[in-house]
């Protein structure tokens, strides 16, 4: 079984030998006669057999014969994989983990003292919990970001991530606790405020690091107080209790997983000691994540104001509208594995496409379908809830259209016209000129024509798609 | 009185080793050869432009304190920086890609390739190619290229996507173009293909001669690895376009070209080197470092030792083995080496083809401190690769005075000669015949170890091949300096 048993000698120079299926194959389908040459000495073709057997003076000359004399074939790779497919039960579990901390205002809502409004109307401790949630979603919007910048790029990188996710969380939570608790005469406010962003630096490092479970796990204390709370009622220090427990659970978690990463990177450093190596490698820019702080800002901002834009107008004693939050909240899940699938479909789009054109009306298609999906979603929740579909499905379309163009690496767009828009409506309700519901069906409504419009031009670029 | 190394070193000439995937990030035989050039030349200023993976690599190698600056390049990963350009720059580049391009897609043009790589070279110096070639205008200017009629592209329909592919991965591997060019002595590309493109730019731009070594030939290599690659046809014929005409450009270029064998001669001829540019350098051992082995083994013992991976073709060898097993039941197979991070899958298959086939005659032994006790542990050493350059580990057998049977691929014919016997590749039964010869008869095998030994004295020591580069960077830096100097300009050394 010695040599290319594949190449019946016939001792005839000009004769195509006798070719099985495999090297017809391989001819048909060479770019170049070097490639045949190439899997012919492979198999183990020599100078010598080609002149024994063939009469040519060496195996190129052979191989650009077999080249001339075979048909060009074009062979379809096998199927790539879908690189976006996900799994559907992990998109609902992380909507699961982003609906779930609302139980922790419902159930800290009792641990706030009634007393005097504070600024703009909001209950006593609104202010300082509402500025403390802002920066908390702004900061940590950002350094997922970068931790997930860091997580893509290569060898190392899960720990790079680690590394700068455990500093960005604990500096986050030490900006807003610290001066939370030195408030003076708002000790609930100021202990809830920081309790927040513990949990919000914690929960920021199990998502990236792929600790859903765990952060399920560790919101277990405080599903179980709202379920207790919904049934026969939790005094005051049960649920405190609980509320904390949470966010220790969290906090440990978040400490365990980014240190395992941390400690399997120093387990596999190799022996080598000298590093004298120049790094040609740009590290992340940090301003980078900033539009991702900005949009998470203004994400905050116009979730906010659904919700005491009531306040905001009318003054106080206006009913929050948390409801809508928790619509959003709810449909996180949905638009995460929305997201995934205009990509998938996109993607696969643009294998089938040969114009420029053609992709991008394609690709505006696929983007449609989703939106209509999500807006679906959002009315079907909307109806269960009982909240005015207008302005929610607005806001929805909005943020939904942001994280996409983010998704396709557009950042800065997205969040400049989110920013503009909680400004607009922010002074609508301020200067008294709309209701809460015009305002945000308004300017949000004219945010999401634009995010659209942007999304397609976008969406229908090829490069968005490597 | 002694003069110190770092005022030799203060006027010493600047030797900047181009490498692609090897010394000092990974292990192999081409970064055995690169360490022994470093650390035996200490009187050249030694540099490293190696191109890596991800740029996050350690360093697998302790580089000797007499080399300088190790610069690592990243061919993937995050790009390099710098801004696109815009307005009439945009159009020049846009334009000059074009013409690239062309080069590359139709067969009358490729002419235009070389004027075309060192246009892209000079935005590359301008920090600009990278991140033009990642727009949207890139991959439309290749979309329109493939879809002009006539061209043989055409028929294979390429989509959207193929270009966004190939676009990228021709970004990808024009990156070493962005890496710090040396201006001074020479270069030496340790492999053909990318990592002699810095060697390239820097010929074109500051006159630093380039020498090219080839362990084995990259353009072969490339076509061999496309071949079961998941591209459709349009992408594939553009980059293995792209890589034979590198290989056409560097072989012109190349003031000297060193193959490690005469093997490789063929394809550098046929890829359009001349024969006076050609000088083989073999390999090279210390016979001191791989002394005569020792008694051998009593029972009959066969070895093979290496890096384990598909390309060494341990399956050829268990099933050779299977045939010596059947007529020597007392035989014994043991494998020395480490496996390489991807090949574990391939050594689990070997490790199970082996207990199927030959129960537990096999043994794989993993990584062994001292190599030359693998060696010693055997009657005869094996070989079984179906590709190969100028194999250290036979060379290194054949020093310690074991008698070899190995497959005839690359180097190993002339690097064996009469001194072991040489089969087909992929042959089982007739390595198995071989190895039983020798393994029959024991002053034959006597005979041909000692032959062994001799010829590596004679012709494969590392002195040898130490002294060979020494005199051709001496001729290439005189050269230069003697060209500079014709010229009027004083020669910068």
């Amino acid at each position: 079984m010695s040599g290319p048993l594949w190449l019946v000698p016939d001792g005839c120079s000009e004769a195509l030998p006798q070719l099985d299926g495999t090297l017809l194959d391989v001819c048909a389908a060479a770019v170049h006669p070097d490639e045949i040459a190439a899997v012919l000495e492979s198999e183990g073709l020599t100078d010598e057999q080609v002149r024994e057997l063939y009469g040519h003076p060496s195996v190129f000359e052979l191989a650009a014969e077999l080249y001339e004399r075979s048909p060009r074939s074009h062979p379809e790779p096998p199927p790539a994989p879908d690189p976006w497919r996900t799994d559907a039960w992990r998109c609902l579990l992380r909507g699961v983990l982003f609906a779930l901390p609302g139980l922790g205002y419902v159930l800290g809502a009792r641990l706030l003292p009634t007393g005097e409004p504070d600024v703009f109307g909001l209950p006593a401790g609104g202010a300082l919990l509402a500025v403390s949630v802002l920066f908390g979603w702004a900061w940590n919007q950002a350094l997922a970001h970068r931790a997930y910048v860091l997580l893509g790029s290569g060898d190392g990188g899960r720990a790079a991530a680690a590394r700068c996710l455990l500093t960005g969380a604990v500096l986050g939570a030490l900006a807003v606790a610290v001066p939370a608790l030195a408030v003076p005469g708002k000790a609930a406010a100021g202990l809830f405020a920081a309790g927040q962003s513990c949990y919000l630096g914690a929960a920021t490092v199990l998502l990236v690091l792929g600790g859903e479970r765990l952060l399920l796990a560790a919101l277990a204390p405080t599903v179980l107080g709202a379920a207790l709370l919904a049934v026969a009622g939790v005094p005051d220090t049960a649920a405190a209790v609980l509320l904390t427990a949470t966010v220790a659970l969290a906090v440990l978690s978040a400490g365990g997983v980014a240190g395992r990463a941390l400690v399997e990177e120093w387990a596999a450093r190799p022996r080598a000691e000298r590093a004298v190596t120049v790094r040609l490698v740009p590290s992340p820019p940090a301003a980078a994540c900033l539009p991702y702080g900005l949009f998470g800002l203004a994400a905050g901002l116009l979730t906010l104001t659904t919700a005491v834009g009531g306040i905001l107008r009318h003054g106080p004693g206006t009913p929050l509208a948390g409801t809508a939050t928790l619509a959003l909240t709810l449909g996180m899940g949905g638009a995460e594995w929305l997201l995934y699938q205009v990509r998938g479909r996109a993607l696969t789009t643009l294998r089938r496409c040969r114009t420029p054109l053609g992709f991008r009306a394609a690709a505006a298609g696929v983007l449609l379908t989703a939106l209509a999906a999500y807006l679906a979603l959002l009315a079907a929740l909307g109806l269960v809830l009982r909240q005015p579909p207008g302005p929610l499905l607005a806001l929805g379309a909005v943020l939904w259209l942001a994280l996409l163009l983010q998704a396709l690496g557009t950042a800065w767009p997205p969040a400049l016209i989110c920013a503009g828009a909680a400004a607009l409506e922010l002074a609508l309700l301020g200067t008294d000129t709309a209701g809460p519901a015009t305002a945000q069906l308004t300017v949000a409504g004219g945010a999401g024509v634009v995010l659209l419009a942007l999304a397609t031009a976008v969406l229908g670029r090829a490069t968005a798609h490597r | 009185m002694a003069v110190p190394l770092e005022s030799l070193r203060y006027c010493a000439d600047r030797v900047t080793l181009l490498t692609e995937g090897t010394y000092p990030h990974s292990q192999g035989g081409v970064s055995v050869w690169c360490d022994q050039l470093v650390r035996a030349m200490p009187e050249f200023d030694f540099r490293v432009l190696a191109l890596t993976g991800t740029g996050r690599e350690p360093l697998t190698w302790q580089p000797p304190a007499t080399l300088g600056e190790i610069t690592a390049l990243p061919l993937w990963g995050p790009p390099p920086g710098g801004r696109a350009p815009r307005g009439r720059d945009r159009r020049a580049l846009l334009t000059a890609y074009e013409g690239f391009l062309t080069a590359l897609t139709d067969p009358a043009e490729e002419h235009r390739f070389a004027p075309g790589l060192y246009e892209l070279a000079a935005w590359a110096r301008r920090d600009r190619l990278s991140a033009a070639l990642r727009t949207e205008s890139a991959v439309r200017v290749l979309h329109r290229r493939w879809t002009r009629p006539g061209l043989p592209t055409a028929a294979a329909a390429p989509t959207l996507h193929d270009a966004l592919i190939a676009t990228d991965l021709l970004e990808h591997a024009l990156r070493p173009l962005h890496a710090p060019l040396p201006r001074t002595g020479l270069c030496h590309a340790v492999s053909g293909g990318l990592a002699a493109l810095p060697g390239l730019a820097a010929r074109d731009a500051y006159g630093v001669p380039l020498l090219l070594t080839e362990h084995g030939i990259y353009l072969r290599e490339r076509y061999l690895g496309y071949r079961t690659a998941a591209y459709r046809r349009p992408v594939k014929a553009l980059l293995l376009a792209f890589f034979r005409l590198l290989a056409r450009e560097i072989y012109r270029s190349a003031s000297l070209i060193t193959p490690g064998s005469d093997y490789n001669r063929r394809w550098e001829e046929h890829g359009g080197a001349a024969p006076h540019q050609i000088r083989t350098v073999y390999n090279g051992v210390d016979p001191q470092a791989f002394p005569y082995a020792g008694p051998e083994p009593a029972a009959p013992v066969l070895v093979w030792a290496g890096r384990i991976d598909p390309i060494k073709d341990l399956e050829t060898l268990i099933r050779a083995f299977a045939y010596v097993r059947a007529e020597l039941p007392a035989a014994r197979l043991r494998i020395f080496g480490g496996t390489a991070a991807d090949a574990v899958g391939y050594r689990r298959r070997c490790e199970d083809l082996a207990a199927a086939l030959c129960g537990d005659g096999v043994t794989f032994e993993g990584r062994v401190p001292d190599i030359r006790d693998a060696y010693a542990a055997g009657n005869v050493v094996l070989l079984s690769s179906i590709s190969e350059g100028f194999p250290f580990t036979l060379i290194e057998a054949m020093s310690c005075g074991r008698a070899t049977v190995s497959t005839d691929v690359g180097g190993v014919r002339e690097a064996v000669g009469d001194a072991g016997l040489v089969v087909p590749p992929r042959a089982p039964e007739a390595m198995a015949r071989a190895a039983l010869e020798l393994l029959t008869d024991p002053r034959r095998r006597a005979s041909m170890g000692e032959a062994a030994r001799l010829r590596v004295i004679a012709q494969f020591t590392l002195r040898q091949t130490i002294d060979s580069f020494r005199g051709i960077y001496r001729e290439l830096l005189d050269d230069r300096r003697s060209a500079g100097a014709a010229h009027g300009t004083e020669a910068v050394s």
